[in-house]
C-alpha cells in the first residue's frame, strides 16, 4: 500500500494535467507586442514570443528571460530552448525586453535604457500574460518565471522585489517557483569581481552602463538584498563561469531561514555551453532538472 | 572540461578533504571531480541541508550534510 501512495503520489501531477505525452505538437505566436501603443518606448524590443503546447489541457507556463548582459539579449534566440520545454507541455513565453549600450562589446552600441527599464518591461509582459491566460489556454496559477544570464537576475529580482509588480496590481505570489540559471544577484560584487579580473574596464564600461553610477542604484538592483521575501521554491543553475555569483547568493540564502532552494553546480560547462546545452541538445540533464522542478510543483487550477 | 565516464568515489573523498582544508583551489577542484567522474554537484536548502555529488549517470555518489 505505502507503495503504491508513493507512486500516486509521484504520478500526481501527470494526473492532474492529462496523460503524460513525450512530445506535443506546438502553436508559436511571435512577435506580440506586451506595451500598449500609448506606452510602448521601442516597437521592436517590446514583445513577446508564446510556444504552446497543443493540448486540451491547460498548462503550466514558463515566463523565461534570455540572456545578453542586459545589452543584446534577443527573444528570438531563445526559440529552441522554448520549443523543447513545450514540447514536454509546458509553454513558453520569451520575453524581450529594451536594452542598455554595450559599448565594451561594439563602439556602435552606444545608446539604450538604464536599469530599472529592463525589469519594468518583464513586469509588464508578466502582467500581459498573467492577463491573456485563458486565452492562450495556460493555466495563471502555475505561472513560472527564469531565465539565462541576465535573464537569471530579472528572473530572481522580480520574485523578491515587489515593487515592479506591484505597480501593475498583481503581486509576485503569481509566481509557483522561480528558475534563475548562470545569473548574477549581488550587483556590487559582481561589479567588484569585473573591477579585480582580467579586463577591469568592464566594471565601469558594462555594470555602470547598465545599472547606474552609484552604489544605491547597485543595491537597489540586487536580488540579494531582498531575500526576506523568499517565498517561492527556488531552482538555481549555474555553470563553471558564474560559480562565484551563484556561490555568493547560495550562501546568502542559507543565513535565511528559507528552505525551499535547490542549487546545481555544473563546473564542467562554461556559460556559453550550458546555454547550448539547454537550447540545442536533444537530452539536457539540466533542462531535465528544470522540467522536473516545474512538474514537480504544477497543481490543477 | 569532460568528466570521466566512471566514478571513483574513494579518490573524489580524499579531493574533496583536501579542498575542504584548502589543499586546492576551485580550479584544482573540478579538474579532480572531472578525473573522478563527478558530473555535478546539488546544494538542497531545505530540511536536510545538504550537498550532493553525482556521477555522469545521476546516480549519488556522495551526499554531505551542510554544516548550520
Amino acid at each position: 500500500m505505502r507503495s503504491l501512495i508513493t507512486l500516486i503520489i509521484a504520478l500526481l501531477p501527470t494526473m492532474l494535467y492529462g496523460q503524460k505525452q513525450d512530445s506535443f505538437d506546438l502553436v508559436e505566436f511571435n512577435d506580440l507586442p506586451y506595451v500598449d501603443k500609448h506606452n510602448i518606448a521601442d516597437e521592436k524590443l517590446q514583445r513577446l514570443n508564446l510556444v504552446l503546447p497543443k493540448s486540451a489541457e491547460v498548462f503550466p507556463i514558463l515566463i523565461w528571460i534570455g540572456g545578453g548582459a542586459w545589452s543584446y539579449g534577443d527573444r528570438n534566440q531563445e526559440m529552441d530552448l522554448a520549443r523543447k520545454f513545450a514540447k514536454v507541455g509546458i509553454a513558453v513565453a520569451s520575453v524581450g525586453h529594451r536594452l542598455s549600450p554595450a559599448t565594451w562589446r561594439d563602439p556602435k552600441l552606444n545608446t539604450g535604457v538604464q536599469h530599472p527599464a529592463h525589469i519594468e518591461d518583464v513586469a509588464t509582459a508578466t502582467k500581459w500574460l498573467f492577463d491573456h491566460a485563458e486565452k492562450y489556454g495556460y493555466d495563471k496559477t502555475n505561472i513560472f518565471i527564469g531565465g539565462y544570464s541576465s535573464g537569471g537576475h530579472l528572473a530572481a529580482l522580480l520574485a523578491l522585489d515587489s515593487t515592479y509588480l506591484d505597480k501593475h496590481g498583481i503581486s509576485r505570489t503569481i509566481f509557483k517557483g522561480v528558475i534563475p540559471i548562470s545569473g548574477t544577484y549581488d550587483i556590487p560584487h559582481y561589479y567588484k569581481i569585473l573591477k579585480n579580473g582580467n579586463r577591469p574596464e568592464l566594471a565601469d564600461l558594462h555594470v555602470k552602463a547598465v545599472f547606474g553610477n552609484n552604489e544605491i542604484d547597485f543595491l537597489k538592483a540586487s536580488p540579494v538584498n531582498y531575500l526576506k521575501y523568499l517565498s517561492h521554491p527556488m531552482l538555481l543553475i549555474c555553470d563553471n563561469n558564474l560559480y562565484d555569483y551563484t556561490n555568493f547568493f547560495e550562501e546568502q540564502i542559507r543565513q535565511t531561514s528559507f528552505r525551499n532552494v535547490q542549487v546545481v553546480y555544473s563546473y564542467h560547462f562554461s556559460h556559453g555551453e550550458l546555454w547550448r546545452d539547454l537550447s540545442f541538445n536533444e537530452k539536457s540533464r539540466y533542462r531535465e532538472i528544470i522540467i522536473a522542478f516545474i512538474h514537480g510543483l504544477i497543481q490543477k487550477c | 572540461m569532460l568528466s570521466a565516464d566512471v566514478s571513483n568515489e574513494t579518490q573524489f573523498r580524499s579531493d574533496l578533504k583536501a579542498h575542504q582544508q584548502g589543499k586546492t583551489d576551485y580550479t584544482a577542484f573540478c579538474n579532480n571531480c572531472a578525473v573522478s567522474g563527478i558530473d555535478k554537484w546539488e546544494v538542497r536548502i531545505n530540511h536536510q541541508m545538504s550537498c550532493t555529488y553525482f556521477d555522469k549517470a545521476g546516480n549519488e555518489i556522495l551526499v554531505e550534510k551542510i554544516p548550520l
